[in-house]
């Protein structure tokens, strides 16, 4: 499975996708900061605290990494390359596999390239953490780390069930979308600005093993739970990928 | 006869639609098998199933003497290069790269002999060139070095002409008879182009509604393919008085124009007709083409 691994990752660092993934990512960044930077000095008259820099990669992590993921392995079928897989004597397990941790890996370099750029910034335009140790911050980092990787294998499972269609960008951004949009519904419901949370029984349960382990929900400023929770979520995602993506693609016609 | 590839009954259904059904062929081990069928008919089905692309719904075939249902046969697959349809190609890469990434794949131990392959593809000289902005031409002839990477025992390609300038038909074709006969590669080749087939199969496979409609080798489709003389005469009736006569084999094709299955002597031909006041226009020595076998093999003009 190495090798495959191998090639798969050579292939995606090697890709014009990677290169405009992380002009993106530089580019959000910045004005995200810059933004920042600029509201705090024209409207508090102050400098933008450095968890306020450090925080800009979350709102676009879930749909760069779909995106970039279900970009690199829909070119896979596209391309005609994953024939080249199956011919090269590789069982499709091996295949599948080495596709989710490809997915993974890239996750993983994105949103490390991300907290650097952003650490950066934050070097240049704030005066450092306002509220936040550096330990936990650092721990924040990790947690988005952790949820980029769980994100990164289920779209990557999405796109090598379906084929690399269409109907996988669709499926995995509308997903993304679902999800950012439930995220904020849950965060409203369970950390109202004003007043105690109103939500009750099978609701609140729901609301908050949703804000506890779903990945999606794990790109927040702070941490709202213990860093376990955030681990176990992004490993049941991960394992979910893999067992289900490997039950259907054994079984896959390929054009 | 050793064979590297075969079927017995083989069936695909997709959904309703039989793609093929109870087909039944052999790949002699070192030959270049031309596969011939037109759209539809089922030979990119077949090849995608022989890559382990996909499943049959019923039937079994052996590759390389590994059943498909054995847990081994992936490994089989290692000694197969294939252009199914479109070269499959990674478009962000030079052509060196795809071959160092092919290489990566098949888990080669170094980098040895890639520029060799794109010397003999013609690619040498493309340089940092990615493969996006290659001519189809080009594409096609690196997904024939891809194929070629790791010293393959069986090639499959589907359709590999298209796409190439006469040079680059002829320079292709060429490689496919150097590797057929120096390293004993045996070849499955499906084409429209039947001429350019006809130059190189040494085996031929005919494909029709999903199963095979006959298989020969070359000797037996020359030997079928016979040459015969076209005759354009202005009455085939006295045509076939003479023919009758002569005891010789003939086959009238319109009012004008016959063909004679025999050596015959012009002047001895002339004189008959000359003697019944007959006059020949036009004759000449005629062979059947591949083209035309396959057309009658098929039914007719409409199956084409």
């Amino acid at each position: 499975m190495l090798r495959t691994f191998y090639s798969d990752f050579r292939n995606y660092l090697k890709s014009t996708g990677f290169k405009i993934g992380v002009i993106v990512i530089f580019g959000y960044v910045t004005f995200f900061s810059a933004v920042m930077a600029l509201l705090y000095r024209i409207a508090l008259h102050d400098i933008v605290p450095a968890e306020d820099v450090l925080c800009s990669y979350c709102d676009m992590a879930a749909f760069l990494i779909t995106g970039s993921t279900l970009l690199m392995f829909a070119t896979d079928y596209s391309n005609g390359t994953i024939r080249n897989k199956i011919l090269s004597g590789a069982k499709r397990s091996e295949i599948y596999l080495s596709a989710i941790f490809t997915g993974i890996l890239i996750s993983l370099i994105y949103s490390a390239i991300a907290i650097v750029f952003e650490l950066g910034f934050a070097l240049v335009l704030s005066d450092g953490l306002a509220i936040l140790t550096v330990s936990e911050e650092a721990g924040i980092c990790l947690q988005y780390m952790i949820s980029s990787m769980a994100i990164g294998a289920f779209s990557t499972m999405l796109v090598m069930v379906l084929g690399g269609l269409r109907i996988s960008y669709f499926a995995g951004l509308v997903f993304a979308f679902v999800c950012n949009i439930i995220s904020s519904e849950v965060a409203d419901k369970l950390y109202p600005q004003e007043g105690p949370v109103m939500i009750t029984g099978a609701r609140l349960f729901l609301y908050t093993a949703y804000d506890r382990f779903m990945p999606y929900a794990h790109f927040q400023q702070f941490q709202r739970w213990p860093f376990s929770s955030y681990v176990i979520g992004s490993a049941v995602m991960i394992a979910i990928s893999i067992l289900v993506g490997l039950i259907i693609f054994e079984r896959k016609e390929i054009r | 006869m050793e064979t590297i590839f075969k079927t017995d009954n083989l069936c695909k259904k997709y959904g309703k639609f039989t793609a093929l059904s109870n087909l039944d062929l052999e790949i002699p081990k070192g030959s270049i098998y031309g596969f011939v069928g037109k759209n539809g008919a089922g030979k990119t089905t077949l090849i995608r199933i022989l890559c382990g692309l996909q499943a049959p719904t019923s039937g079994s075939f052996t590759l390389m003497g590994k059943s498909f249902n054995d847990k081994t046969i992936h490994k089989e697959r290692r000694r197969i290069g294939a252009v199914v349809e479109t070269p499959a190609i990674f478009k962000d890469m030079s052509a060196r790269d795809n071959l160092i990434q092919q290489y990566i794949m098949l888990g080669l131990p170094d980098l040895n002999g890639i520029d060799e392959l794109l010397d003999l593809v013609g690619l040498a000289n493309t340089g940092k060139k990615k493969a996006r902005n290659f001519s189809l031409g080009m594409k096609q002839r690196l997904g024939l070095a891809m194929a070629l990477c790791g010293n393959p025992d069986f090639i499959i390609l589907d359709e590999p002409t298209n796409g190439l300038d006469p040079q680059g038909i002829i320079e292709i074709r060429e490689l496919i008879i150097r590797l057929n006969r120096e390293k004993g590669i045996t070849f499955l080749i499906s084409s429209h182009i039947l001429d350019e087939l006809a130059r190189i199969a040494t085996h031929y496979g005919f494909i029709d509604k999903g199963h095979i409609v006959r298989q020969m080798s070359a000797e037996e489709l020359r030997a079928e393919c016979r040459k015969s003389v076209r005759m354009n005469v202005a009455d085939v009736k006295i045509l076939s008085k003479i023919m009758e006569e002569k005891g010789i084999e003939y086959n009238i094709i319109d009012d004008h124009n016959a063909e004679v299955y025999t050596d015959i002597t012009f002047s001895e031909i002339a004189e008959a007709f000359a003697k019944e006041n007959c006059i020949i226009y036009t004759m000449g020595e005629h062979e059947e083409s591949l083209e035309a076998f396959y057309m009658s093999l098929l039914g007719g003009r409409e199956n084409a």
